[in-house]
């Protein structure tokens, strides 16, 4: 497998089908990445294939400094950001911050087919009130949140892409944490006590 | 349980739910369309630059919308005071037997006629305000492509924050939130 470094001479130089490589190697991620963001798979194709384009035509200004995927990565978050903007002028369009989250709304696997009903039932309960907490949090702490634990990237990586400093990751972390607590405190304490 | 015991507890529990219940995954067959849509966005891009622009901006057109009736209006008008050569042609005659005009004689009118059309289309061309505010725009969206999405320097640090090194970051973040109202 071609390092990404090599692929981007390449494609520099022109041989322009070669971009498809780097396509292949981070469309799982970046689709997800979106996904994470929006909750929903039809804007997160659009705002991850996006991504992919905004690269290729910035290409000529990556400098490696930072890795290819991490430099996608804040793309497609930027672009995210830009379609809650323009989402935000149209009420009630978030994915994100549905009030009734329906089983589709909600951006996890709930499905278990061997598992207890009473777990299924709990898990989409807990689905709903992170869904709703996540789509209620600012951005900044939003988009901590997503790339930190939906993602799991790591706080410098998150810095990286939201090109913040760390502690200012670690701060806006807190905050959403704060704000997931209230939601999801009442049921945790209901399960403690099963 | 503390603010910091939360913090530590939530995170383990995340990564335990999320184990369980992770994000989605995409439809069935996404990987091959995905790629293919990508690519061919950017086959399109390789287009000859004038398709392209004229596709992604509007403006383009209506610029060259806009000088191409400039030209078109000049042109009419310029030429609207004009006879038709025919008539100019039986009017010189007429004037030539007469004596007058004699040095007319050796004169093609109607490619003199052609020739000056295509001074005065020429002229327009250069004098119209649409060309420049056109080429304003290339100028402009050769600046905008040109805006760079900058890579972060690589960031420091661990995981771990004490109490009072996020204590500062949650004072400096609220005054950064403050100064944006």
């Amino acid at each position: 497998m071609a390092p990404d470094a090599e692929i981007i001479e390449a494609v520099l130089r022109g041989d322009t089908e070669r971009y498809g490589e780097l396509v292949e190697r981070y469309q799982l991620a970046a689709w997800k990445l979106a996904f994470s963001f929006v909750g929903n798979a039809h804007d997160a194709q659009e705002l991850a294939q996006d991504g992919f384009v905004q690269a290729y035509r910035r290409l000529r200004q990556f400098r490696g400094a930072s890795r290819f995927s991490t430099w996608l990565y804040r793309i497609i978050a930027n672009e995210c950001k830009d379609f809650f903007r323009a989402k935000s002028r149209r009420p009630g369009a978030l994915s994100l911050s549905v009030d009734n989250a329906e089983e589709d709304s909600v951006p996890f696997e709930l499905a278990d087919p061997a598992g207890d009903p009473r777990d299924a039932i709990d898990a989409r309960e807990v689905a709903v009130r992170i869904t709703r907490a996540v789509g209620r949090l600012p951005m900044n702490q939003r988009a901590a949140f997503v790339l930190r634990h939906l993602n799991g990237l790591s706080v410098e990586e998150v810095a990286e892409v939201m090109g913040r400093r760390p502690g200012t990751v670690k701060a806006h972390l807190f905050r959403a944490a704060e704000a997931l607590r209230g939601q999801i405190e009442p049921f945790l304490k209901t399960e403690v006590r099963r | 349980m503390s603010s910091g015991d939360w913090q530590g507890w939530l995170q383990d529990w995340l990564k335990d739910w999320l184990k369980q219940h992770p994000l989605k995954t995409p439809p069935e067959g996404f990987e091959r369309r995905f790629r293919d849509d990508v690519m061919a966005r950017i086959r399109a891009e390789q287009a000859p630059v004038w398709r392209l622009r004229w596709s992604l901006e509007p403006r383009w057109a209506l610029g060259l919308g806009g000088a191409l009736a400039a030209v078109l209006a000049v042109a009419v008008i310029g030429r609207s005071p004009t006879l038709p050569v025919q008539e100019i042609e039986q009017e010189t005659a007429v004037l030539f037997e007469a004596g007058e005009m004699a040095y007319l004689a050796d004169l093609d009118l109607e490619s003199e006629l052609r020739e000056a059309d295509r001074l005065v289309l020429a002229e327009a061309a250069a004098a119209s305000p649409s060309s420049s505010w056109t080429e304003f725009e290339n100028d402009l969206e050769l600046l905008q492509s040109m805006e760079e999405e900058p890579e972060t320097p690589g960031a420091g640090g661990t995981d771990r924050v004490t109490d009072e090194e996020l204590l500062e970051e949650l004072r400096r973040v609220d005054e950064a939130e403050m100064a944006n109202v």
